[in-house]
């Protein structure tokens, strides 16, 4: 009786274990913007896709800090380690079990342009045509003039990849 | 138990964890001969989705929702919308600079903090925000994060880093703070939020421009004198070392800045400070230091000091 039910138990466990794993790789999330998916693990290697934030994963391999993955569309290539995440990103702010950072890094949720529209340059003005119009005089106008300068600045994502290869950061470590 | 340490700090080693592969490839045969279950199981570890594909809210946060009820204060600032935030995080803005100085003008200097900044934040932001990064003029050690994403590092402060991995590890504590809304949470009572679902310039200049004016000046109260929640001073900390970490800079430089601070605390100007807006060093460097015993490899990745000091020099 007690081996009858230690089999069942075990059964049971294998079937759940094993349907939730599929073919028992290891499932991740892109977890980052602009996270580009490579023929090799280099990044000066071919960049074979741009993947989403939240898109899935199917992790093969290891190999320093990169991993080697399938993409749910079958595209296979590596992808850097910090661009990915263990758990499907949710949005900023919302708890989840364990309070993970996986689980937090980058929300998804109450969006209105996809991530492709965004880069760094978008930029909201202070003020109105109409309320330009009114702008205050003196030390005002001067904080205002600031902000306007703080928030026109431009910089493309581009620029941020040139700029952490030229620090060998990241992925463009050797 | 330290309610803020969190259980995973980088990717799992996927080797790394070769028992449970072995397990796996074992209970591989289950999976093949069940393959309609499989996949229904699959579908139930994805992220939940509604029919514009965006996620949506689970039944049990449905139901919290529900019990929190509309007019709930909390709901309508977490939820503030990006532009909402942002008319907000402007008039803080201009307040700052009131406070410690307009920025510094130098567009390279600039540039450059911003190009560490986007560099940190795109591993850990919603699709639709965008963070500014600013060096103010200003004697006093801070940087200040503002509710949309505006974010200020005192001249002073940057003045005492020594490479580019203390700097990213401030901006990514800001980032963390804007990406979780903390300011926000910190004045999730204020009566200017009720019945708010939008905030546009006419609602905070006109319609409850005095309710708005007062909020604003608490939001100056937490950020510029009081001080964030310690629960969330210590949050930022953990998220920004993460992600400094995943953007590929050495955890450990946000470290150096506490200690840094550390020893400038004694002769340095307390009001709106660093030292009276945030919690004790001490245990801020000692979480932080349990924290970093999760990366394993931190010591070999970037610190850049001499393109940082290049910078610095302008200051």
């Amino acid at each position: 009786m007690r081996v009858h039910l230690m089999t069942t138990v075990i059964l049971l466990f294998n079937l759940v274990i094993g349907t939730a794993t599929g073919l028992s790789f290891q499932q991740m999330w892109v977890s980052s913007f602009d996270a580009k998916l490579k023929a090799d693990k280099t990044a000066s290697s071919e960049t074979l896709a741009v993947l989403k934030v939240g898109d899935a994963l199917t992790v093969q391999s290891e190999e320093g800090r990169w991993y080697r993955v399938t993409t749910t569309d079958r595209k296979k290539g590596w992808i850097y380690r910090g661009k990915v995440s263990s758990e499907p990103p949710r949005a900023a702010g919302e708890n989840g079990d364990g309070d993970s950072v996986g689980k937090l890094l980058t929300g998804l949720t109450g969006t209105r342009i996809g991530s492709g529209e965004v880069d760094t340059s978008r930029s909201m003005r202070m003020l109105s045509v109409e309320d330009k119009k009114k702008k205050a005089s003196g030390p005002e106008q001067e904080y205002e003039a600031a902000l306007e300068s703080v928030l026109s600045r431009r910089i493309p994502y581009a620029r941020v990849d040139q700029f952490l290869q030229n620090g060998k950061i990241g992925e463009y470590a050797p | 138990m330290d309610n803020f340490i969190i259980s995973k700090k980088e990717p799992p080693s996927f080797f790394g964890k070769r028992r449970r592969l072995i397990k796996w490839l074992a209970l591989a045969p289950v999976a093949v001969v069940q393959p309609a279950l499989a996949v229904d199981l699959l579908k139930l570890l994805e992220p939940k989705k509604d029919s514009t594909g965006k996620e949506g809210p689970s039944d049990l946060e449905k139901v919290l929702q529900i019990l929190q009820g509309a007019g709930d204060i909390i709901g309508s600032s977490i939820d503030l919308d990006y532009e909402s935030e942002m008319v907000i995080g402007k008039s803080v803005a201009l307040e700052g600079f009131k406070r410690y100085g307009l920025p510094v003008k130098d567009d390279a200097l600039q540039d450059y903090v911003n190009l560490v900044g986007q560099a940190v934040a795109r591993n850990f932001k919603p699709p639709e925000r965008n963070y500014y990064f600013v060096v103010l003029k200003s004697e006093v050690f801070n940087a200040v994060s503002c509710p949309g994403g505006i974010i200020f590092i005192t001249a002073t402060l940057m003045k005492h880093l020594e490479d580019e991995s203390q700097l990213a590890g401030i901006l990514a504590h800001e980032v963390a703070h804007v990406n979780l809304k903390h300011a926000l949470q910190s004045i999730r009572r204020a009566k200017f939020f009720e019945g708010i679902g939008k905030i546009t310039v006419a609602t905070a200049k006109v319609e409850k421009k005095e309710q708005y004016k007062n909020m604003i000046n608490d939001l100056q109260t937490v950020l510029f004198d009081k001080g964030l929640d310690q629960t969330m001073e210590y949050e930022a900390d953990r998220y920004g070392m993460e992600i400094a970490y995943r953007t590929g800079y050495q955890p450990l430089g946000f470290i150096k800045v506490l200690e840094m601070l550390s020893r400038n605390e004694a002769g340095a100007v307390k009001k709106g400070s660093w030292f009276s807006t945030h919690p004790p060093l001490s245990q801020r460097i000692q979480r932080c230091r349990e924290k970093i015993k999760e990366y394993p490899d931190a010591a070999s990745l970037a610190k850049v000091a001499p393109r940082f000091l290049e910078y610095r020099k302008r200051l």
